[in-house]
Order: structure tokens, then sequence, then C-alpha cells
């Protein structure tokens, strides 16, 4: 897991990967970082990266992957930082991965909440303080394109 | 970095919300701490939504512990290293 000093540092935190648009998510937005000149590590299980894995065989948009484990682990130890960490969530599991990253990162937490419940998960991140946009995209991620697309705008000028 | 999977421990409430569980921690043990996400138990990493919770009963250690597909357990493991460990690193709260 090395990052390019000279980037921002910009990780994905994936959750369970059994609503659909997650991967494509996950791949568009590490697209848009990198675009905006980050370095971008994905983390998630095993089944969520080999869906990102298989969805870019030939590595155009994907580049670092990590196990959510692992990344979990050496955000505690402060062997691993990042500057934006974007939190993929579709269920009350994803709002704690959110809470944690919120506290182990130096730089900002966002949640992506996506799914059938995303007005409920989106009540627990206000209720604890947590930043986050939501759409309520299960197989479709039209609904939720346009609020990352400015999510990441946003993250990217603040940091220009 | 391992696995719970490795641990010899007991399910004391299965596939909840983050809060149940600290409801549940809360309201059943008589001793128990305040810890701050990314707390290392043994070869785990907790996470969670502060207040995370950590109870004590004798050797025994009661956590949290959440996987991305199936939700947050309460487990609980002897281990009177960890019990050391919480006592010292925790902050209690009853």
């Amino acid at each position: 897991m090395i990052l390019n000093d000279e980037h921002k540092k910009a990780l994905l935190l994936l959750g369970c990967p059994e609503v659909p648009v997650q991967t494509s998510l996950a791949i568009y937005i590490s697209d848009l970082l990198v675009k905006s000149g980050a370095s971008v590590i994905i983390a998630g299980n095993n089944a969520a990266l080999e869906l990102v894995r298989t969805a870019d065989p030939a590595g155009h948009y994907i580049r670092d992957t990590a196990d959510l484990d692992a990344t979990i682990g050496a955000l505690s130890e402060k062997r691993v930082d990042a500057d934006i960490c974007y939190v993929f969530i579709h269920n009350d599991a994803g709002v704690s991965y959110l809470a944690t990253a919120a506290a182990l990162i130096s730089g900002e937490a966002v949640g992506i909440i996506f799914g059938n419940d995303a007005v409920t998960l989106a009540q627990q991140c206000d209720d604890a303080g947590l930043e986050h946009i939501r759409a309520r995209a299960v197989h479709n991620p039209k609904p939720i394109i346009s609020k990352v697309n400015m999510e990441v705008e946003r993250w990217a000028a603040s940091n220009s | 970095m391992g696995c719970v999977e490795q641990l010899n421990y007991e399910i004391l409430l299965s596939k909840v919300r983050f809060k149940e569980c600290s409801t549940f921690i809360s309201s059943n043990f008589d001793e128990y701490y305040k810890i701050q996400p990314g707390y290392r138990m043994m070869n785990v990493f907790i996470i969670g939504v502060p207040p995370i919770y950590v109870a004590v009963d004798g050797d025994n250690i009661i956590f949290p512990y959440t996987k991305p597909c199936h939700g947050t357990f309460v487990l609980t493991i002897s281990s009177p290293e960890e019990v050391k460990k919480i006592k010292t690193m925790g902050e209690l709260v009853k």
C-alpha cells in the first residue's frame, strides 16, 4: 500500500457488494479522483474488490486495492492516512465504517449513501455528525451521479 | 492483520445494528468502558459509531464486531490480557 506523496491521497472504502451500483460507482469515483490529481486506493472485502477488478481487467481505472480489515488496521496504526475518504454505505455497517474513517484519518471522510435504505442511513449519519451525500440508487447509478460529480469537484476545488 | 475467526469467541448478539450492540452492552454489564474507533482487540480492530462500549465480566471481554455484509455482532472472549488492557486504555463509563 504505497501512495505517491506528490499527490493528494484518496481512499475508497467499499461495503458489501450486494447492491449493484457500488462497483460502477467505485470505478466512476476513482476515475474522477485520478483526473483531479489524486492517487486512489480502493479497499474492500474479497468479493467487492474482485468485482471492481473484473470490471476493469486492463487496470485503466483501478490502480491500488487493499483488504478492508487491513486498511482499518493501517489507518488505526497511522501507517496510512488519506486526504479524502469516501465510504460506500448501503447498510448499518457502512455507517460504522464511515464513523471509524472520520475518527482515524487527518482529512475528510464522506459517506456515499445509496440503496433502498438511503434516507434512514442518511439520518443515522446526521445523528452522528458525519458528512454524506445520498440518493436511492440501487440498480441504476444515475440518481447519485450528479451528486458524486459535485462532491468530488467540491473536494478537488478545496484542495487546489 | 488477522480475523476474528481465529479467536475462540462466543456470540452474544448477532447481525444487528451497531446502536443495538451499544445498548446491549450498556444494559447488561456492570462494568464497561468507552473506546475510540480503531482500538485494537487481539488481532482485530474495532469499528463503530462512537460511543463504542466494551464490557468486562471477570476474565471475559465483551465487544462489538462489525462485518460489511452481516451487520454487527456482540462477541465475548476470555482474555485476561485484554481485560487488563481495557482497564488501562479504555475510559470507564460504569
